[in-house]
This record gives C-alpha cells, sequence and structure tokens, in this order.
C-alpha cells in the first residue's frame, strides 16, 4: 500500500491524492492552510456575529455539542469570544461514556447556556446499526444522520438563524478545496454524512419494518426549508485556524475538561474521540476496511506539525492499531452478530490494495467497560 | 445592487434549444428567469441566454420563424448582455459547414468547423472535457481544473476579435474556442445546465455580470 | 488524442416493490432482483452531491410500470440532477424514445429494440443523432457456469456471438455501445476484460464496461484496457466508498478522471 512520504496516510484514506514527490493531499493542504488570511476571515466571522445579534431571535445561533474536544471548544468560541446566545443542542447516538457526560456537565454549568438533547428509538438505532454495518461494514448511520440533522431541524423549528459547528472537513479531507468556505448544508450531507443512503433510501432498505416518519431524527431539512428560513450552517474551522493542541488545553484549563483513555490509541492521544462506547469497534472495522486506523490518524497530524519523528510513528502504528478491541464481543452481542457474520461482510467491505487481514491480538479491556454493559445490555 | 433590482433573465425559448432545462439551472441558484417568445419580452431583459441543442440551421430558421432574428441581432454591443450556449454561441458567427449557405448572426468573423476523426476508435465531443484559459483570466471565472459536460459534432476554431478573453479545449486533432467573452457577449461552447456546480456557477456569473 | 474524461455511470435501476407498492432502485444479480436498496430521485440526488459524470437509469420492470409511470420517474430524477441523463428499458419506438426525450434527457438505451424493432432504432438515431443513442448488449461471460435458460430467452447472448451483435448495432447507428457480462452481474468479483478487449476490437464506438466491478482494480484494468465509461448498478449500494472517494483511487492510478 503506498503511504505519504511525509505522515502515514495511506491510499485507501478516503479522498486522498499524491503529489509527483508522493506527498498527500492532507499535507499539502495543512500547508496551504498557513497562508490563508485568518486576520481578515476573523474579521468577517464578527461581522456575521453582529449581523446575527441584530436579529434580535430567541437565540443567536445553535451550537452542536457532544462534549468532545472540537464542539467544547467551539461553544467556549461562541460564548466568550462572538458573545452570541446559543442553544446548545446534542443527539444522543445512546453511547455517550462516563467521563464525557461528566465533562458535558462541566462545560454547560459553567458556562451556563439552554441545553436541548434527543435520544432516538432504541429499538430502531439496533435495527439502524445492523443494516449500516451489513451494507457499508460501518455501524454509525444513525449516528452521522442525526448528529448533523438535530441541531440543523432544531434552526429549522425554532427560527434560530445561525448554525455554528466545529472543524472543517477539509482539515483531513479534500470533499470541498480548501480555501473554500463550505457549508453544512444538504449537499455535505450526501457528499460526507450519509454513507450514500438517505432516510428515504434507509426505509427501503430495512424491507419496510419502518415507516417514513420513524426516520424523521435522521433526516436532514431540505435545502428549500433551510433557505426560506434564512438559516446559515458553517464550520467554525471556515473562520479560525485549527489548532487542536492549543484547543485541548483550553478546555482543560477553563472547564477542568479531561481526557480519557481510547481502544487502539496510545494514552498520550486521551483528548480525541473519547465520547463513545463504540469507538474501538468502529476504529477496528475502518482498519479491517482501509488498513489504517485512529492511530495512524493523529500520528500523522503530529508528524506534519514537526511534533513526532515518522519513525516513531510507524512503531506506535503497529503496536496499536493491528488489535482486535476489547469491547468488540459486546458490540456483536448487542446487535446479534456472530464472527463468521462479520467476516462475511466486512469480506465485501474492502478497499484495496488493503488486503483485510485479521489481527490476533486482543486490547486491553477499557476502565469503564463494566459501565458499558449495564448501560447497553438492558434486554 | 440596484442593477439586481432591475434584472431581468430572458431564455429564448425554442424547441431546437433546451430553455427549460437551462431556467431549472438558474432555478437552483435563485435566480428566476423568463422565456422569450417575441421581440417585446426580448427588449426588456437585461441579460439574454440563447440554447441551441439542434444544428446551426435549424436554430437560424427557427429565430427567423419566431420573427427574432433581426431583433437578436440589433442587440450586439448594446446594453444587454448576451450568453449563447452550444448551437447558440455557433450561430454568432458567419457561417458553419453543418449547414451551407445559413447565414449566422454575423457578431464575429468565424465558421464552424466539422470535428474530424482520423483515429482509430470513432469518438464524438460527447462527454466531460476541460477548459485551458491563461492565468489570469478572471473575466471567464473558469480554471484549468474546471471541468464541463460538452455534446456537439461541430465548433467554433478561433474567435479573432477576441484574441484574449476566452477559453480553448482540445479534442482529437483540433483545439476549439470553449467559452469566450467579448463586449456584450459571452459564448460557451458547452453545456453549463449539465455540468453541475461548474455550470451553475458559470451561469450565476454571466447573470450577475453588469 | 480523445481528451475527454473517463466515465464513471451510477446505474438506478427501478422496479415495483410487490409488498410496498412503491417503485424502488434495484440491484440485480445474475440479472435478477436481489435487493431494494432506495428511492430513485434520493439516490439520484445523491449522485448529483457526489458530483458523478452520469446516470443511466433503468426500468427492469416494465409490466408493473408502463411508460407513463416511467415518464414520471425520469422526470422524477431529472429534477434532482445537473448531469446527463441516459434512460431505456422498455423502449421499443421512436415515439416513446421521443416522449422521454421531452422530459428533457440526453441519451436513450435500447436493448432488446435492437432485435425486434430494428427499425424503429434506425429512426431514432436519425431523429435525435447517433450520441442521443446508447445500445446495449448482455451476454453471459462464464465458460465453467452455462446461460440459464431464463436468460436466454430474455435475449442474453453466448459470448461468441458478442462481435456481431456489436457490428450491428453499430451499422444501425447508435453512438455508444454498453456491455454487460450477465454472469458477473452483481457478483463484484471482476468485470470480463476478455469480452471488453473483443468488443474493443469488433467495433469503433465508445463502449461503456458494466458488471462486475467490486474494487478499486477492476476499474483501472477496464479503462486501462480502453473502456471509455464504466456503468455500475451494485458497486455504490453496498460498500463504503463514495463516488468522490472512488476518483481520487483512480486518479492515484494515473486516470484521467474528474476530481475536484
Amino acid at each position: 500500500m503506498q503511504l505519504c512520504t511525509k505522515c502515514l496516510l495511506p491510499e485507501t484514506h478516503e479522498t486522498i491524492t499524491f503529489d509527483a514527490r508522493g506527498l498527500c493531499s492532507v499535507c499539502v493542504n495543512s500547508k496551504e492552510k498557513q497562508t490563508i488570511d485568518w486576520k481578515s476571515r476573523q474579521i468577517e466571522l464578527a461581522q456575521i456575529a453582529r449581523d446575527t445579534k441584530a436579529l434580535n431571535s430567541n437565540y443567536d445561533c445553535v451550537v452542536p455539542f457532544s462534549g468532545g474536544k472540537d464542539s467544547t471548544f467551539t461553544l467556549y468560541y461562541v460564548v466568550k469570544i462572538l458573545k452570541l446566545k446559543p442553544l446548545v443542542a446534542s443527539f444522543d447516538h445512546g453511547f455517550y461514556r462516563d467521563a464525557l457526560l461528566d465533562n458535558r456537565n462541566k462545560v454547560l454549568k459553567k458556562l451556563g447556556v439552554d441545553f436541548v438533547s434527543f435520544t432516538p428509538n432504541w429499538h430502531l438505532v439496533k435495527q439502524l446499526m445492523l443494516a449500516s454495518l451489513r451494507d457499508k461494514g460501518d455501524f454509525c448511520w444513525h449516528c452521522h444522520t442525526g448528529v448533523n440533522s438535530f441541531p440543523m431541524r432544531t434552526a429549522v423549528e425554532k427560527n434560530i438563524p445561525l448554525v455554528i459547528w466545529g472543524e472543517s472537513s477539509t482539515e483531513y479531507t479534500n470533499y470541498y478545496k480548501t480555501n473554500q468556505f463550505h457549508q453544512i448544508d444538504e449537499e455535505l450531507f450526501n457528499r460526507i454524512t450519509n454513507l450514500g443512503i438517505s432516510p428515504e433510501d434507509m426505509v427501503m432498505r430495512l424491507e419496510g419494518n419502518f415507516e417514513v416518519r420513524d426516520l424523521f431524527p435522521f433526516t436532514f431539512p431540505s435545502s428549500e426549508e433551510i433557505k426560506a428560513k434564512g438559516i446559515r450552517s458553517f464550520p467554525l474551522g471556515n473562520y479560525i485556524e485549527w489548532d487542536t493542541q492549543k484547543q485541548v488545553n483550553l478546555i482543560k484549563n477553563e472547564f477542568d475538561w479531561l481526557g480519557d483513555e481510547v481502544e487502539g490509541v496510545p494514552m498520550t492521544y486521551d483528548y480525541e474521540k473519547i465520547e463513545c462506547m463504540m469507538q474501538g469497534s468502529r476504529d477496528y472495522l475502518k482498519y479491517r476496511k482501509r488498513g489504517y486506523a485512529r492511530t495512524t490518524h493523529l500520528t500523522s497530524i503530529d508528524i506534519r506539525n514537526g511534533k513526532l519523528e515518522r519513525e516513531t510513528g510507524i512503531e506506535m502504528v503497529s503496536e496499536y492499531e493491528d488489535k482486535k478491541p476489547y469491547s468488540l464481543q459486546l458490540f456483536m452481542d448487542l446487535i446479534g452478530l456472530t464472527d463468521q457474520e462479520l467476516e462475511l461482510i466486512l469480506k465485501d467491505q474492502l478497499i484495496d490494495p488493503w488486503d483485510g487481514r485479521i489481527p490476533v491480538k486482543i486490547g486491553a479491556k477499557p476502565h469503564d467497560y463494566e459501565n458499558w454493559v449495564k448501560k447497553l445490555l438492558v434486554d | 445592487m440596484e442593477s439586481h433590482m432591475n434584472r431581468l433573465v430572458g431564455i429564448v425559448n425554442l424547441e431546437a434549444g433546451n430553455a427549460a432545462s437551462v431556467e431549472r439551472a438558474l432555478g437552483a441558484s435563485g435566480i428566476r428567469s423568463v422565456q422569450v417568445k417575441d421581440e417585446e419580452i426580448l427588449k426588456r431583459c437585461s441579460h439574454i441566454i440563447l440554447p441551441g441543442v439542434a444544428s446551426f440551421g435549424a436554430v437560424i430558421e427557427e429565430l427567423r420563424s419566431k420573427n427574432l432574428f433581426e431583433p437578436l441581432r440589433n442587440l450586439y454591443e448594446s446594453d444587454i448582455k448576451l450568453l449563447g450556449l452550444c448551437a447558440g454561441m455557433q450561430i454568432m458567427g458567419q457561417a458553419s459547414q453543418e449547414n451551407p449557405g445559413v447565414k449566422g448572426l454575423g457578431w464575429f468573423t468565424y465558421e464552424n468547423v466539422e470535428l474530424v476523426n482520423n483515429e482509430e476508435r470513432r469518438s464524438f465531443h460527447t462527454g466531460w472535457n476541460s477548459i485551458r484559459v491563461k492565468e489570469n483570466q478572471k473575466l471567464l471565472s473558469v480554471s484549468n481544473e474546471s471541468s464541463f459536460y460538452f455534446n456537439h459534432s461541430y465548433y467554433v476554431p478561433n474567435v479573432e476579435e477576441v484574441p484574449e478573453n476566452f477559453g480553448s479545449t482540445d479534442f482529437l486533432e483540433s483545439t476549439m474556442v470553449s467559452i469566450f467573452k467579448h463586449n456584450n457577449v459571452m459564448g460557451m461552447q458547452f453545456h453549463p445546465e449539465k455540468s453541475q456546480v461548474e455550470g451553475l456557477n458559470i451561469l450565476k456569473h454571466f447573470v450577475e455580470w453588469e | 488524442m480523445n481528451t475527454l474524461f473517463r466515465r464513471i455511470i451510477p446505474k438506478i435501476l427501478i422496479s415495483r416493490h410487490s409488498n410496498l407498492k412503491v417503485i424502488g432502485g434495484i440491484t440485480t444479480r445474475q440479472y435478477e432482483t436481489f435487493r431494494f436498496i432506495g428511492s430513485p430521485p434520493s439516490q439520484a440526488r445523491i449522485f448529483e452531491s457526489n458530483m458523478a459524470d452520469e446516470i443511466i437509469l433503468i426500468n427492469l420492470d416494465h409490466k408493473s410500470i408502463d411508460l407513463g409511470a416511467f415518464v414520471d420517474v425520469v422526470s422524477k430524477v431529472s429534477s434532482e440532477i445537473f448531469m446527463p441523463l441516459s434512460v431505456g428499458g422498455g423502449i421499443n419506438s421512436l415515439d416513446q424514445a421521443s416522449k422521454v426525450f421531452e422530459v428533457g434527457i440526453e441519451k436513450v438505451v435500447v436493448e432488446r429494440a435492437l432485435m425486434q424493432n430494428p427499425g424503429e432504432v434506425v429512426k431514432i438515431a436519425t431523429r435525435h443523432g447517433s450520441q442521443s443513442l446508447i445500445g446495449s448488449c448482455s451476454y453471459w461471460g462464464s465458460s465453467t457456469i452455462p446461460i440459464p435458460a431464463r436468460l436466454e430467452a430474455r435475449g442474453v447472448i453466448r459470448i461468441s456471438a458478442l462481435p456481431a451483435r456489436l457490428k450491428l448495432m453499430e451499422r444501425m447507428g447508435v453512438g455508444e455501445v454498453m456491455i454487460n457480462d450477465a454472469s458477473r452481474d452483481g457478483t463484484r468479483e471482476g468485470s470480463n476484460l476478455v469480452a471488453l478487449k473483443t468488443a474493443l476490437s469488433s467495433i469503433s464506438l465508445p463502449i461503456i464496461d458494466s458488471c462486475g466491478f467490486g474494487k478499486t482494480q477492476h476499474f483501472v484494468d477496464s479503462f486501462e484496457a480502453g473502456s471509455s465509461a464504466i456503468a455500475i448498478g451494485t458497486y455504490f449500494a453496498f460498500i463504503d466508498q463514495s463516488f468522490m472517494q472512488l476518483r481520487s483511487q483512480l486518479a492515484n492510478h494515473g486516470i484521467r478522471v474528474r476530481i475536484k
């Protein structure tokens, strides 16, 4: 498999391309980002904030929120820097970990904001996870679509003119050009979020066991609806230079935000993707399909920023990625899948030239694993 | 901003054209348009689009039979902005090998020639292709990375009146003018209404041209 | 030099769901209905967002989707997209073809009409132009499994008959030819490169390769062998790989494709 000559991303990474020297598009874009006139973008953002406040709505904006590092920083920025009044909206995918919920509690109370949350039907969630895994080798359809749809629908229903998201998709992928001010809209939903399956399509894939109205929580509002209400929806990363380390330090100081261990990732990266119990299994499936996962992604960022030697990155990847997560069995028990069934599904999901080898080692038991079992295996 | 209020985009409605597709493409960018069926509406427009999908001769004949040929011809170098698409661009020249003897609008001296294929595999220029523009072609709002949908058998070899403001496309042994802008006229050999985001953007660019 | 970008064309195949009664998009396996995978306009919208190159929409269920219902679906799909649309499935006459052209599509696809109503096919080519006509040919490429009787009855030909059939289509005036190996349909095990090469040497028209695509390498092989386009029904339905992702991978292999 071809890897970038600088970082460790392989040719199976979504939308990656390589230049004549073998340098990947993510590395190239990262350099390009340094040439952007961030000062003028910040001025633009300040103007957007002023225009929004002048509308005098009940809330100035919706901030989609999980409690992870990006949405926490975004919320901080909206409240403290932009001085906007947000309605904080969170989609509960069903798998939030305790440490993350503690972080959320601290952040929301310390900032003093209105907060609204939505939890979809657990039976449907499990059906969607199985259907999505079977058809796409990715069980997170309900989460991708719900997380993206709920804040937008909240804005539409409550007539809130602005939705501010976190990181721009151009940080690590090429679905949009680096310098492009991309929106979080129906096009992005269809291009990046929904795995090529709309809620209408999913109803058909579920063989009519659920109706269109049951899939409503996962439905992104139409472009017409959004335009009619005049709602703007964009990532904060369009307007400010995204610096993960700085942002993590800030939220740790401001809110006593705490990191957590994540399966398949070295402890030094205690700030990324700490939200979800299924993160380990999700990253594992990506490894089986594409031959790389979370540790590759994180070490590549550090290599790109000159904070890690490529060789050290390679060692960390080989130690942490070629492993089955301890929680994989829990995931399979939850949705009712055997080992053979999973292997059958993964066989067709290979993104070549990855060979789809099966790791032998099993990862360590997460410290809060018993809580996961208690929360998930209810029936 | 004021001109925006006075803007009226007209699409010449021909059977030899696909006005409906263009109308829908403009609609996607929030731009309303009217169908131009007679001289009266033609004269009230600030921007006029002439989409042609049939032959050079068919488009000219229909314009004449609808009494639109002369009124349209008189709009060159006026305040009204004009856009010719595919055959609509071709008829802005003198003539075409496709229909010898038929006269075009004559705004430009070019004569359309047939795309010749001397290669093993027969190919129509039906598909996506790119455009070569000089680096500072902001006037045209396309780049060398853009791609557009083409579907034609005759092409414009050069536009003498426009030494700078054009983009060209290579196909087989031919180099054609695929886009140009001169005076109050723009021409596009490709179909922007079938070229997704880039096509919609370039239509928007025309409509916002003042 | 043919500078056109190579095209990847999603196929939306439609059929009426027996229980739900609605018209849905399906995938097939060796030309039998395999799964219902979505709503045709919704799928079209998604492909538009992903900047697909073209869409082919085929009615596989003429018994319960008549021309009127089909034109309705074509219209709904067409209104979601700003790219070329080719439609087919039961188009047997100039009259029927003209009705679908009125919706605002670019090309019609004919298969059975080539044998059953050749005169009408020639009329379509004359009236609407060769560039607006795709001739489709289904063949059985497997050398180990004999061609099922049901498929032979539906007009799927033996691979030995492929060159003659293609030459006939060329004489009729089609602008492009689509070849489909029914034995590989929906299997994702790889397309029939031998048949493709035979086709390329039999006629001088652009060829759309179809059936069997499951891995990036399959696409690379087909394009390198000389296909102008690849039409896929199953691939995007069941893999975590979007249009834009596939196109990047192909670009990395040196194939001339559109990328944003």
